[in-house]
């Protein structure tokens, strides 16, 4: 999965103490702290990614720089007060760096892809957003910027048709407003459709799925909803709050981190065909078998999801372990058998 | 004195400067110059070209009026970021793009300096819809770079269950489709062109010709970004299939096109008739949600086929049919 297997290069990235890393932190730090002189020590670690020493260890960079010869007023001043950072002096770093191509082409592909969603375009606030955007940049760079949008096409529509468009732009609606929605939902371990109230917390998109995030009165906790499942969504009215501390961040990265590493233990053995799976999942582990196929263990709370799967990539999946699964897959195949010898 | 002081105190300097400073003058005033000659022409060089990776434009005029000799300054109205003067509404739109292209959490340093850059506030208020669209993973840099270049690169690719190769592209465009990045371009190996999921290149993308100038190759007139990649999961016109399969199953084909035969029977089980798409997809679904597939025939015959394996599989292991 995409999202899994660029974390690592990430977090790699995030440690990048090069001279450029830090001068281009440096130069937008400078400026956001002239402009927000209240922002406490913890909130401009949070902003910047950084922790407090390397907040100290900019400050006392800029400290000992400044413009040559250092008369008085040459100097930069930045130091800790507290828990505020005071800084002067700094007139030439006061404000930021022009974007660079690369910050402005991802800034304008994410946004118009966003922008070509119904539930955005009618808001109509992105559009005029990249239309000012497109107004300061340099000419160069907006001509550069515009020949790569033609060369990137990024489709956040995932293509199961106009139901899901309709029931995702009803539940940013209500995200937005924070009024709750009764929806039915099917649930595809269990094969059935239930009705359930839910508070719409956040309407996202990971691994080609949107997804709602929210609390589900009927479960009487968080729950995450596949949107391509939804069978129906009917707006209640009724208003509800976000609990304190909810992080939409947290479901930026892949929705079933979290979900795999508890309950049950399985271990299926794959034919290639079947070896996406390896891809898709979060697994515990895997091993090429002697006999070629791939064993991959993962985990689950729901025994009746594992049995689907391997239904799904029938015959390219033998579950080998617990014994439970593969009665269950046994059993399902032959009910499922049943009416093709009937007739 | 560290390369990332004497970075700042250059940009200090030349943005503070109002007139162009020669490279001898630079080197007095900044510390860490001290080599002369031909290296630090060459130190110098490449401070200047790093500056102006990071967007810092160091530019070059003439120090005086016989031209003789040439000096370094940059322009603060060129340097700074002009003001968006965005509506609030606007501004929260924006940093919605922000956090879509980078991630929702700000891992990466120019991810968050861009967002600095604009006060883009990547934790303001809990928006409604968010989307990852992880453009802060470095293979992506690579190829926009790339792409917008058109050179030649090569990576090693590894599709499942087969060993990675050395594949070599003329990169025609990026396709974000359902979560997924991928590369499309004229496959050099194969003399064919060809799409590459980023998830399954294996290290890092390198340019064919790292020291090459201009680009290497033409992008055909009649090539589309948008139609490159199999629509899959979109209906097709044709073939259509008849299906039976319980309630629920049911009312979730229906939101894909299907459509209703006649009344449940005494089971529960309807008949419904929707298009096939994507044959493999459509099996898959069939498969694991206990749909009967009645027609096309060679669907049927497939479905019963895959089961019969199956149990003969659970019942015997493999090689026990």
């Amino acid at each position: 999965m995409s999202t899994t297997a660029s974390s690592g290069r990430r977090s790699a990235g995030a440690g990048d103490a090069s001279a450029g890393a830090r001068l281009r932190r440096l130069l937008a730090l400078v400026p956001w702290l002239l402009a927000h002189p209240q922002a406490t020590v913890d909130e401009i670690c949070a902003r910047f990614t950084m922790t407090r020493e390397q907040l100290v260890a900019d400050l006392d960079l800029l400290y000992v720089t400044g413009v040559p010869p250092y008369g008085p007023g040459d100097l930069m001043e930045a130091w800790i007060d507290g828990d505020k950072v005071h800084i002067a002096l700094a007139d030439y770093f006061a404000r930021a760096p022009r974007l660079t191509w690369r910050e402005a082409a991802g800034l304008y592909l994410a946004g118009r892809a966003l922008a070509a969603l119904p539930e955005i375009a009618e808001q109509g606030s992105l559009t005029r957003a990249l239309a000012k955007l497109e107004a300061v940049l340099p000419a160069d760079q907006l001509d550069r910027v515009q020949e790569l949008a033609g060369k990137v096409s990024v489709d956040l529509d995932s293509g199961e048709g106009e139901a899901e468009r309709t029931h995702r732009a009803a539940l940013v609606r209500a995200a937005a407003a924070d009024r709750r929605v009764q929806i039915e939902y099917w649930t595809g371990s269990r094969g059935d459709l239930t009705r359930r109230k839910v508070d719409p917390w956040l309407v996202f998109a990971a691994s080609g799925h949107w997804y709602l995030a929210g609390y589900c009165h009927k479960a009487a906790g968080e729950r995450l909803f596949r949107v391509d499942r939804i069978v129906s969504v009917t707006q209640t009215g009724e208003p509800f709050e976000r609990p304190d501390g909810f992080d939409p961040a947290a479901y930026a990265e892949s929705p079933w981190s979290g979900a795999f590493d508890q309950g049950l233990e399985c271990e299926l053995d794959l034919e290639k065909p079947a070896e996406w799976v390896a891809e898709y999942f979060p697994l515990l582990g895997q091993e090429r078998r002697p006999d070629g196929r791939l064993r991959v263990r993962l985990a689950t709370n729901e025994l009746a999801w594992v049995v689907r799967l391997v239904l799904r990539l029938a015959p390219d999946a033998e579950p080998v372990s617990p014994s439970e699964l593969r009665q269950a897959v046994a059993e399902a195949a032959r009910h499922n058998l049943a009416p093709y010898n009937d007739r | 004195m560290r390369k990332v002081e004497r970075l700042v105190n250059l940009t200090a300097l030349l943005l503070d400067t109002h007139r162009p400073l020669t490279l001898d003058q630079i080197a007095e005033l900044v510390p860490g110059y001290e080599a002369t000659g031909e290296s630090l022409r060459r130190m110098f060089e490449r401070d200047k070209e790093e500056l102006r990776g990071l967007g810092v434009p160091v530019e070059r005029a003439p120090v005086d009026a016989w031209g003789t000799d040439e000096g370094y300054y940059i322009d603060p109205g060129v340097y700074a970021m002009p003001a968006l003067d965005l509506a609030p509404d606007e501004h929260a739109a924006l940093a919605l793009a922000a956090r879509a292209w980078s991630g929702g959490r700000m891992a990466d340093a120019a991810a968050v300096a861009g967002l600095a850059k604009l006060d883009l506030d990547p934790g303001a208020r809990p928006e409604a819809v968010q989307a990852n669209l992880d453009g802060s993973s470095p293979l992506l840099a690579t190829l926009l770079e790339a792409v917008t270049s058109r050179k030649r690169i090569m990576f090693p690719y590894q599709p499942p269950g087969r060993e990675p190769t050395e594949r070599h592209l003329d990169p025609y465009a990026l396709v974000h489709r359902r979560g997924t990045w991928y590369v499309t371009g004229h496959d050099a190996d194969r003399g064919a062109q060809r799409s590459f999921r980023l998830s399954r290149i294996r290290g890092t993308v390198r340019l064919a010709r790292p020291t090459g100038r201009g680009p290497e190759y033409e992008v055909p007139e009649l090539f589309d970004p948008r139609a490159v990649l199999p629509t899959a999961g979109e209906p097709d016109v044709t073939p259509v299939a008849v299906v039976r399969a319980d309630e629920s199953a049911a009312r979730l084909a229906e939101l894909r096109g299907a459509k209703r035969e006649g009344a449940a029977d005494i089971d529960g089980r309807v008949t419904l008739r929707l298009p096939v798409g994507d044959p493999s997809t459509f099996l898959m679904w069939a498969m694991g949600n206990a749909v009967e597939i009645l027609e096309p025939p060679e669907l049927r015959a497939e479905a019963r086929s895959r089961l019969g394996s199956l149990l003969d599989l659970v019942d015997r292991g493999r090689g026990g049919r």
